[in-house]
């Protein structure tokens, strides 16, 4: 396929057939991704009947030929976390810069990142190879004022953090957690997808989750295998913990530094601004509810979370409370 | 659905005709509403010798619609 057909097009999810993937490609154009999640973008340019109706198709080798082609923008950094933990008021602020392409929580690389259980042939070799070509279709400049592209990866995804660090080993990372009743409280009321049995295989690296007395003591296993991870893959390329308490701040006081952003004052204002809404419903303002997580969490939601989740939870604080010593404070 | 496998089969000779055309795609998107589209697709697809009713055009939109909502299933 010729490769000038894709200019304005991101892959917008894999199709399997019969344990064979193809590419599904939608029209962007010069559509930004300001949206909160990728997925609401894609919405938005689906909302157009012409690129309803007229998507590409390909085979996954396409991807190559792309990123032989164009290449786009290489990635300045990667956003791991625990969920309900801030990282969509980091990946907004980001994206309220011009100058940068932030996709977050993208399907197609999500697809890719658990491609195994489609076809055991996509080992990480395999994978490593798409991701890479997949992070170019996505990181592709679209207005040309970009200088810098940003994924923000579902929560299950730091699992998989040293495939990641395998196919971008310079690319810098962080995991963003917060005390785990109050991630608790929010998945309690809307469970995210990793949290409902069947929906992730949160068994991919190996682990077999035991029998479970309720979906919350589910979601605090979730929640332990993740900080188990981020524990885990610390030392794994560059990589820092940040507890939601210094957000919104460190966003703007050291992670430009960090991802190797050279901003302006007017910048780090416009990203000020930003984080002055709620990042997954813009027209309310930003607060920190974490006092009223706490008020709200049931006295057997905070066993759970203590029984689960606070000896990764307390190693994460350990690491990160070094990394500030190493870090000059 | 649209109504027979040749129809859909048709669709889609006529959706790679298109998509290998990247002009005819800009002058799909340039258009504001969906009667306009529907009947600009139909007047183009007869340019290209392709013959579909406006309720096949519905049908294939429709198609669409439903496998990208149903992309979690």
């Amino acid at each position: 396929m010729n490769p000038d057909l894709l200019q304005g097009w991101v892959p917008l999810q894999l199709l399997w057939r019969n344990g064979q993937p193809s590419l599904d490609w939608g029209f962007v154009g010069e559509n930004r991704f300001t949206e909160s999640f990728f997925e609401q973008t894609i919405a938005r340019c689906l909302r157009h009947p012409a690129n309803l109706l007229f998507r590409h198709e390909t085979s996954l080798d396409v991807l190559e030929e792309l990123l032989a082609a164009r290449l786009g923008l290489a990635p300045s950094g990667f956003v791991f976390h625990l969920s309900r933990c801030g990282s969509t008021l980091v990946a907004q602020m980001l994206a309220s810069l011009a100058s940068t392409v932030v996709i977050s929580e993208a399907r197609p690389i999500d697809q890719v990142l658990r491609a195994h259980f489609k076809n055991p042939a996509a080992d990480d070799a395999v994978k490593v190879r798409w991701l890479r070509g997949l992070l170019n279709a996505l990181g592709q400049p679209r207005t040309g004022r970009e200088r810098h592209f940003f994924v923000k990866l579902d929560s299950w995804h730091v699992l998989q953090l040293p495939l990641l660090a395998k196919a971008f080993p310079q690319v810098p990372w962080i995991f963003l957690y917060r005390d785990p009743v109050e991630v608790m409280v929010s998945q309690a009321r809307q469970p995210g997808g990793q949290m409902v049995p069947g929906v992730i295989e949160m068994e991919f690296p190996g682990l077999n989750p035991p029998e479970f007395t309720s979906l919350d003591e589910r979601c605090a296993w979730v929640l332990a295998r993740v900080c188990d991870a981020a524990v885990a893959h610390r030392s794994c390329g560059r990589g820092r913990l940040v507890h939601f308490r210094e957000l919104p701040g460190m966003v703007t006081r050291w992670l430009p530094k960090f991802f190797g952003m050279d901003c302006s004052e007017a910048e780090l204002a416009q990203m000020r601004h930003a984080a002055q809404f709620n990042a997954k419903t813009p027209s309310l303002n930003y607060e920190d509810d974490s006092a009223a997580k706490q008020r709200e969490a049931t006295a057997a939601l905070k066993e759970l979370a203590r029984r689960w989740i606070a000896g990764p939870y307390e190693k994460l604080e350990q690491l990160r409370a070094a990394q500030t010593r190493a870090n000059g404070g | 659905m649209l109504k027979s496998p040749e129809s859909a089969e048709q669709f889609n000779a006529f959706r790679n005709r298109v998509l290998a055309t990247p002009g005819l795609l800009d002058q799909f998107r340039a258009v504001p509403d969906l009667p306009s589209f529907v009947a600009l697709v139909q007047t183009t697809a007869a340019q290209q010798g392709f013959e579909f009713s406006v309720e096949e055009i519905h049908a294939a939109l429709r198609a669409s619609q439903q496998a990208w909502i149903e992309r979690w299933i």
